[in-house]
């Protein structure tokens, strides 16, 4: 019996190792690979955030719709705040990691306005890891870190993320492969970071794809599928707000007409949220229901729901003249 | 809980330590594996454990009944109450809504709408698997093959004992009974074969069932779209992934068992090297194959009968009942049927015993004449698993059709699954090398030296965590 359950622990040791170089080889995928071309967006964010000597007066939370869409140049240029609008969102961030990243923030930096950019489908689902980790594994040890990790994962994702790293960065398997065998290893790019945060796409989806292959044609999303544990860390980005005397506004930036008309219940969604928020007294804008006159969806839009760079830079003027309205 | 969980990597270890260094009394062991085999089934839903105490309750008591009295009439009447107990769940949980819509759908062929609802009923997991278990015990003890126990706790472990509760192997109560009266001891070479056997389990499982699955399942929900090499790739990928998947649950179960000091019997010897179907069907879920020889073709009279049309109903009445044991589904009953066209000409021809031995025994490859028939059989298997696997019979068929009318012989399906296929063709390697062993990871000591299993140990449980699919899923066979 203690012979075999010696063996048991001589391989699990041995296999704990292995897990551990290998899963730390395929991490420098992100780390090595990904980050020197300028393709790995949560790092850059991080970095630059913590080499950051500026404050920020405006900090913008959500998800790729907030770094995709909200330019912090334009933004801060037409506030009278250059140089001091950074953009948290990244990629699903759901408002758990919103909380976390503005408690982190809120450690270093004291923000005057927050905008929190309202994508809906980023609150039905409580479980991606991966964009969870993205934040958690680039911000820095301290109160903000050790309280998104207690909270914010299960207990099989803690035992995960501590201890079995070829777990959690198996994805990178093929393309470590594939840059040994000297084949093309790097993700096709989505995108240039600018900079604050930001990440800016040039390209233009054509009307054609856009009607035709859209992620959104066979939508049957119900507000229902919307999590409770979500709405719970909404509240508590507001009372977190509120207590600290920040003001803050929910946006929902555009998404192409076409992709909206095709999300039937989109007027459901919209009013579950504009009821919320006047609940707390938070002022909130739809630019779905709001639309802005001359963005289109045959020239501003680099896929079927994401602003492209001039776009942006378009949305990013009406925004800032909607924070100046609402108090900034 | 899952073979293939979280859960499950923390609730094995800690239930060895427990059984062996706390629980060192055999009752004390029996009872603790009987509470840890009702915690592991109530995990999944604990409703549910209502009907496994149940089958427990109404089969000890009418076999203990059974062997208080000699009449007949009366023993007969207490078979009728276990078999009717047990096959009545199954019938209402399984096959309920299966007859209410076929007698339906009969009726207003006919013009008659019948008003009939159907129930909404989620299917108990392993409920197939311990109710056979069970009845085998009250049938033998009706045969008098076995004597009821008297030792509640040991009978009740017996139904629920939680390696084998939900996929088999169904075992039998003359077999697996006497290891729970009799005291266990730890033994090394046991529980050594035991962890080597899960590990192989979890690879076939994890890295080649799993991943097959993830082709499988988006060729057959696009199959109208696709051409002649996707059909086919999606149709080779299921029989792996079936045979991976259920051959791998039963590894980890016999592997489990054998931990705790319990030899399962076996349930898959190395089936895809088959020389014809009767060898296929020797080597295929044996537990469940014998299950049906011992309990019902024996019975019909099997093949010891006179007339040729006898047998034939007898063989096709085996197959056809092991197909809708697999579900309330025609495709289940057409797969059946298929094999049962496939049997038929070797047991007429009297040919169905040929292939006793294993194949090549002794040499490295199968001669010519042997892989031609391994390969025939394969694709005759295959043909059948199409039918499994389809949603409807008329999907099989369209299936079929589509393969060989969609004519598109672009490799470029077989070039993404590259990978994949590199893992299958290590599988049939182990297993090929190995086919004379119970599992493929039962080394021979002068074949490979203790560093040499070592390091393949070690690499398969890394791939075990690199290669395992986003999605776990469930084994296949749980929802039999």
């Amino acid at each position: 019996m203690r012979s075999f359950i010696l063996q048991v622990l001589v391989y699990s040791l041995l296999l704990w190792i292995l897990n551990w170089s290998v899963g730390n080889y395929l991490r420098t995928y992100e780390t090595r690979d990904l980050l020197e071309t300028g393709q790995f967006f949560p790092a850059l964010r991080w970095q630059e955030y913590y080499q950051r000597k500026v404050p920020i007066d405006l900090l913008i939370l959500g998800s790729s719709h907030a770094y995709r869409s909200y330019d912090p140049k334009v933004i801060g240029t037409e506030l009278g705040i250059e140089n001091r609008v950074f953009n948290f969102g990244s990629a699903a961030q759901s408002p758990l990691v919103s909380y976390y990243i503005l408690k982190e923030v809120l450690e270093k930096q004291r923000p005057k306005q927050v905008v929190m950019d309202l994508y809906y489908m980023v609150f039905t689902n409580d479980n991606q890891l991966r964009n969870r980790r993205y934040n958690l594994d680039y911000m820095q040890a301290g109160p903000a870190k050790t309280a998104f990790f207690r909270e914010g994962f299960s207990t099989e994702e803690k035992v995960l993320l501590t201890a079995f790293p070829a777990l959690v960065y198996k994805d990178y398997l093929k393309p470590k492969i594939n840059k040994l065998l000297g084949r093309p290893h790097l993700l096709k790019k989505k995108g240039n970071y600018q900079g604050a945060g930001f990440v800016s796409n040039p390209d233009t989806l054509s009307l054609e794809k856009l009607t035709n292959e859209n992620q959104f044609d066979y939508f049957t999303t119900e507000t229902t599928a919307i999590t409770e544990a979500n709405l719970d860390y909404l509240r508590k980005i507001i009372s977190l707000c509120q207590r600290e005397d920040i003001p803050l506004v929910f946006v929902s930036s555009p998404m192409p007409e076409i992709s909206t008309g095709k999300i039937k219940n989109y007027l459901d969604f919209f009013n579950m949220f504009f009821e919320l928020s006047a609940e707390r007294n938070v002022s909130y804008i739809d630019y779905n229901i709001n639309r802005i006159k001359n963005l289109n969806d045959a020239d501003h839009y680099y896929d079927d729901d994401h602003l492209n760079a001039s776009g942006a830079r378009i949305f990013s003027a009406s925004v800032a003249k909607y924070i100046e309205q609402v108090g900034y | 809980m899952l073979f293939n969980s979280f859960e499950y990597a923390i609730f094995l270890p800690v239930v060895f330590l427990l059984y062996w260094l706390v629980f060192t009394r055999l009752k004390w062991q029996n009872l603790f594996l009987l509470a840890v085999s009702y915690l592991f089934y109530g995990w999944w839903d604990y409703r549910f454990l209502s009907l496994l105490v149940f089958s427990s309750v109404v089969d000890f008591l009418v076999a203990r009944q059974m062997s208080r009295t000699e009449i007949p009439k009366f023993r007969k009447r207490l078979l009728i109450v276990s078999l009717v107990s047990n096959l009545g769940l199954l019938g209402v949980f399984k096959y309920y809504n299966f007859f209410i819509g076929e007698l339906i759908t009969a009726f207003s062929n006919v013009g008659v709408h019948l008003n009939f609802g159907t129930l909404k009923i989620i299917l108990p997991v392993g409920i197939s698997f311990y109710t056979f278990q069970t009845l085998s015990y009250t049938i033998d003890v009706f045969r008098k093959k076995i004597k009821p126990v008297e030792d509640w706790i040991s009978f009740f472990a017996y139904v629920s004992f939680f390696p084998q509760l939900v996929a088999g192997p169904i075992e039998r109560a003359s077999q697996l009974i006497p290891q729970f009266t009799k005291s266990r001891k730890f033994s090394y070479d046991q529980a050594r074969d035991g962890m080597q056997q899960i590990l192989w389990g979890l690879f076939k499982k994890v890295v080649i069932a799993d991943n097959c699955a993830v082709f499988v399942d988006a060729t057959f929900a696009n199959y109208g779209e696709l051409g002649t090499v996707s059909l086919a790739l999606g149709a080779f990928f299921f029989a792996i992934q079936i045979y991976c998947d259920f051959s791998g649950y039963s590894d980890i179960a016999i592997g489990t068992a054998r931990l705790f000091g319990f030899n399962l019997m076996r349930n898959f010897a190395f089936p895809y090297f088959s020389r014809d179907i009767a060898e296929f069907w020797r080597r295929w879920h044996i537990s469940l194959s014998t299950w049906f020889r011992d309990y019902l073709y024996i019975p019909l009279g099997g093949s010891r009968v006179d007339r040729k049309a006898r047998l034939m109903f007898n063989v096709t009445a085996i197959f056809l009942v092991s197909g809708f044991w697999h579900g309330a589904n025609w495709t289940y009953i057409v797969w059946g049927g298929l094999h049962a066209l496939y049997f038929l000409p070797g047991i007429l021809g009297g040919k169905n015993r040929r292939h006793l031995n294993t194949v090549a025994a002794g040499k490295y490859l199968p001669t010519l004449k042997e892989f031609i028939n391994i390969v025939i059989t394969f694709i005759l298997v295959v043909i059948a698993w199409i039918f499994f696997r389809a949603e409807s019979v008329g999907q099989a068929f369209d299936y079929l059709f589509r393969m060989i009318t969609n004519l598109d012989f672009s490799l470029r399906p077989v070039q993404k699954n590259m990978i994949l296929i590199l893992g299958i063709l290590i599988l049939i390697l182990v297993e090929w090398v190995q086919r004379t062993k119970e599992h493929g990871f039962q080394f021979e000591k002068k074949f490979l030296n203790k560093p040499g299993r070592g390091i393949i140990y070690l690499t398969t449980a890394l791939a075990i965590l690199l290669l395992a699919p986003k999605n776990p899923s469930v084994f296949i066979y749980f929802q039999f």
